[in-house]
């Protein structure tokens, strides 16, 4: 009894001099501190300054509304993108957010005017989109503002289809410009000028199947440490084949399931001859290189590869398709490299349901291993860029739209849905892109990354590759014959447009 | 006044002539020289008509992959064409031989891939014959214990056969079906009364019966074959190796529309355009004196 009134009188003795303590302190700060003086803090407007702003806006929407002819106006701006990948709808979603913003600041000015992005987002395959669109920007019909990959400048230069975009950039170069990864302007830059905005980049590294090369023995530390391998040049294409062929060998991947690649034409073919040291262009003239050196060493890899050798490369591979056949099989785990594009990890999770964890547990990527020890490795980058057509009626409207979706917040949610990498500096601080643990990973590829060649007939160039590589893989070629049949469809298809060195 | 009768009757064939002579230079002829005209240029992705004579041509001889497109050319129309007319030749004895409602019933199912879409047709029957484990042809063998087999990998040209053909020879069936019904059935009764084996009776009476249409067929299928490209592009796209199905004019729509970035060759691509032209021409005339074809036109000597 006592205890429990001892333990109430100091209770309430604490609070009694916690109240004291209080009063005394105010006091002394009454004391202590001079008399308020009216003065603002600095950077702060008084009341009085908005409201004389907001009657000077109101004022000029009333010049607006009350100008000659001050009929609301819409301003449509179509606009062309293209994925294939449905994760990469941003390409044209972020077009459509900028004119919101754009909308925003017209309606708070009361400016009589707003902009409409139409147009649609492709699905459809690359040769079917830049078909529809080559087409409808020579019959005058085409879009106001559309994507495309960077290498089509050369194209849509040489034939005026576009407006170089320099000045603009000039214009509005404190708005956002001063952001874009410098790097970036080589790949839309065609004869001096500069004649789209990126929009994204990406790297193409091999993924590999971390359980199947652990099946195949690997301890944990020697997977993980090979893309560091690589990077120091230990690591080679013939290191990568042998690796596949011992997995074929041990029966950890049926035969031709070592080393997979695109089963089509595309941006992927040079590589290899970019890791063996080839040269694709001449800076001088501006022509196209075929090193025949090079290109034995990579036919003969290719060779080495095919189910006629080491039964490395299915020679069914380049009959199949991407979406039917091909990305559900590394999906399954039964490829050991797959030659991709970080976008496919964006593809796997959104399309061919691999859980986010599921990808970390078993895919791992490394950038090209060189083609001979002590070499660079190498990947490619394919930058999408947006383009302004010469028909556009209002190119300037085109260009702020362009602008205003130039932005980190937007480009880094694009980025992270469809695993493309950032373009501006300020992306690699912003938290929605450094978040995403996959970009921070892959990141680092974009240093070793070279771009195809800005020239009108490059595409003529690499089907043909694509075509010799597809005769060696089904067993038609041996490589004298493949470096014969490319030679000579090389000379036929570009003529005086390639130097063949021997 | 008779000349002037002859006159009115001429200009009367005249005017009725004049909406089908219209249509065939608007929608035939000029195509055609148009064609021609390219395939004299250098018309490519500069959309510039820059006169090159023959360089197209002179280009096509030293081109390496010719040789390989005409010789897929000739394995795809020559085969289809063989497929066309025997899978429907038999076909139509098979219908016409059981009950009506059963024959009628078969030519209806065999109408179905014509009317399919044609995508939709080229993707069935991609994952029919995939050379994958996962085909539909594959896994069924496999259920059973046997081993999968490359299909579209290794037996490419019966493949493209088999997904033109199934199209194709719903044609030639019905035409041939029709034939035989229009044939007496006094001469087939008047055979089996003498004791002919069926046999007998199809290769003696029913097919020197039914020649002229079956003539008509072959030139007709010829002709639309050379132009015909869509399944392949669909399926096997030219491959699986170098040029194995690339025919004429896969070629000429790869070169001017096809390819990773799109070639857009246009001139190159109608020189293709214009041989395939020529050799439908001669083919016409050769198929016309072969099979003298003129007889099936003239009006009968006796009613």
């Amino acid at each position: 009894m006592s205890q429990t009134s001892a333990a109430r009188r100091t209770t309430a003795l604490l609070l009694a001099a916690l109240i004291v303590g209080v009063i005394v302190g105010y006091l002394i700060h009454w004391a202590v501190t001079p008399p308020l003086t009216p003065v603002a803090p600095e950077g702060y407007v008084p009341r009085s300054e908005y409201e004389r702003l907001q009657r000077e806006l109101e004022s000029l929407r009333a010049q607006l509304a009350a100008a000659p002819g001050a009929k609301p106006v819409e301003i449509v701006i179509t606009a062309w993108t293209q994925g294939p990948e449905r994760e990469s709808v941003y390409r044209q979603l972020n077009l459509e957010a900028a004119a919101a913003r754009l909308n925003q600041i017209f309606r708070v000015v009361g400016v009589p005017a707003t902009v409409k992005v139409e147009g649609e987002f492709s699905t459809a395959g690359w040769t079917d989109y830049r078909k529809k669109l080559y087409l409808a920007l020579e019959g005058g019909t085409g879009p106001c503002i559309f994507l495309t990959a960077h290498i089509d400048s050369a194209y849509l230069a040489e034939n005026g289809w576009i407006i170089p975009l320099d000045d603009y950039i000039k214009k509005y170069w404190d708005w956002t410009y001063y952001d874009v990864i410098s790097g970036l302007w080589d790949s839309v830059r065609y004869k001096g000028r500069i004649w789209g905005i990126p929009q994204d980049t990406e790297a193409r590294p091999i993924f590999y199947n971390k359980l199947l090369l652990k099946r195949l023995g690997w301890t944990d530390e020697q997977i993980n440490d090979l893309p560091n391998k690589v990077l120091r040049g230990e690591f080679t294409l013939y290191d990568m084949l042998s690796v596949a062929e011992e997995a074929v060998k041990k029966g950890v991947v049926e035969p031709g399931y070592g080393i997979w690649h695109r089963p089509n034409a595309g941006p992927d073919w040079p590589i290899l001859y970019l890791a063996f040291g080839g040269q694709l262009q001449d800076p001088t003239t501006g022509k196209l290189i075929a090193d025949m050196k090079v290109w034995r060493k990579v036919f003969e890899w290719f060779y080495e590869a095919s189910m006629a050798r080491r039964k490395v490369i299915l020679d069914k591979l380049t009959a199949l398709d991407f979406n039917r056949d091909i990305h559900p099989t590394i999906v399954a785990g039964k490829v050991l490299f797959w030659m991709g594009g970080i976008w496919h990890k964006g593809q796997w999770v959104g399309t061919f349901g691999l859980s986010e964890d599921r990808f970390w547990e078993m895919f791992g990527f490394m950038l090209y291993p060189p083609g001979e020890r002590g070499g660079k490795p190498v990947t490619l980058s394919q930058p999408m860029a947006y383009f302004i057509s010469k028909t556009c009626k209002y190119p300037e409207v085109a260009f702020l739209i362009i602008t205003l979706a130039t932005d980190s917040h937007l480009n880094s949610i694009h980025a992270v849905k469809s695993a493309h990498l950032a373009i501006l500096y300020s992306q690699l601080s912003d938290p929605v892109y450094t978040e995403d643990k996959f970009l921070a990973a892959t990141g680092y590829m974009v240093e070793y990354a070279k771009y195809q060649p800005l020239h009108p007939r490059w595409g003529e160039y690499s089907t043909t590759i694509f075509e010799v590589v597809r005769g060696i893989e089904t067993g038609q070629f041996t490589v004298d014959a493949a470096l014969s049949a490319f030679r000579s469809q090389l000379e036929a298809r570009l003529g005086d447009e390639v130097i063949i060195r021997e | 006044m008779r000349v002037s009768r002859e006159l009115s009757k001429k200009l009367i064939i005249g005017v009725m002539l004049t909406p089908a002579v219209v249509v065939a230079v608007l929608f035939l002829a000029v195509p055609a020289a148009l064609t021609i005209l390219i395939s004299l240029t250098e018309l490519d992705y500069r959309f510039k008509w820059i006169w090159c004579g023959l360089d197209n041509y002179a280009r096509l001889l030293r081109d390496p992959t010719t040789r390989l497109v005409v010789q897929a050319t000739a394995i795809y129309v020559a085969g289809t064409l063989a497929f066309n007319t025997l899978w429907g030749l038999c076909l139509a004895l098979l219908s016409t031989h059981v009950h009506d409602a059963l024959g009628t019933f078969m030519r209806a199912a065999w109408l179905l891939p014509r009317v399919l879409p044609s995508v939709v047709w080229a993707m069935l029957m991609m994952w029919i014959f995939s050379p994958l484990d996962a085909g539909f042809l594959n896994s069924l063998i496999i259920s059973m214990g046997g081993q999968p087999v490359p299909w579209t990998f290794r037996y490419y040209w019966p493949f493209l056969f088999v997904v033109n053909g199934f199209i194709g020879s719903s044609l030639s069936a019905i035409i041939f079906s029709s034939a035989i019904k229009s044939i007496p059935p006094d001469y087939i009764i008047a055979a089996k009364v003498d004791g002919a084996s069926s046999f007998t009776i199809i290769t003696r009476i029913i097919l020197p019966m039914i020649k002229w249409h079956i003539a008509f067929f072959v030139a007709y299928n010829t002709l639309s074959l050379l132009a015909s490209f869509e399944y392949i592009l669909l399926t096997l796209n030219g491959g699986p190796g170098y040029y194995t199905t690339e025919v004429m004019i896969l070629r000429a729509y790869h070169l001017a529309f096809g390819q990773y970035m799109v070639a857009m060759d246009f001139g190159y691509a109608a020189t293709y355009v214009t041989i395939l032209l020529v050799v439908g021409l001669v083919l016409s005339i050769a198929y016309w004196r072969v099979f003298r074809l003129r007889r099936l036109m003239i009006e009968p000597k006796l009613e």
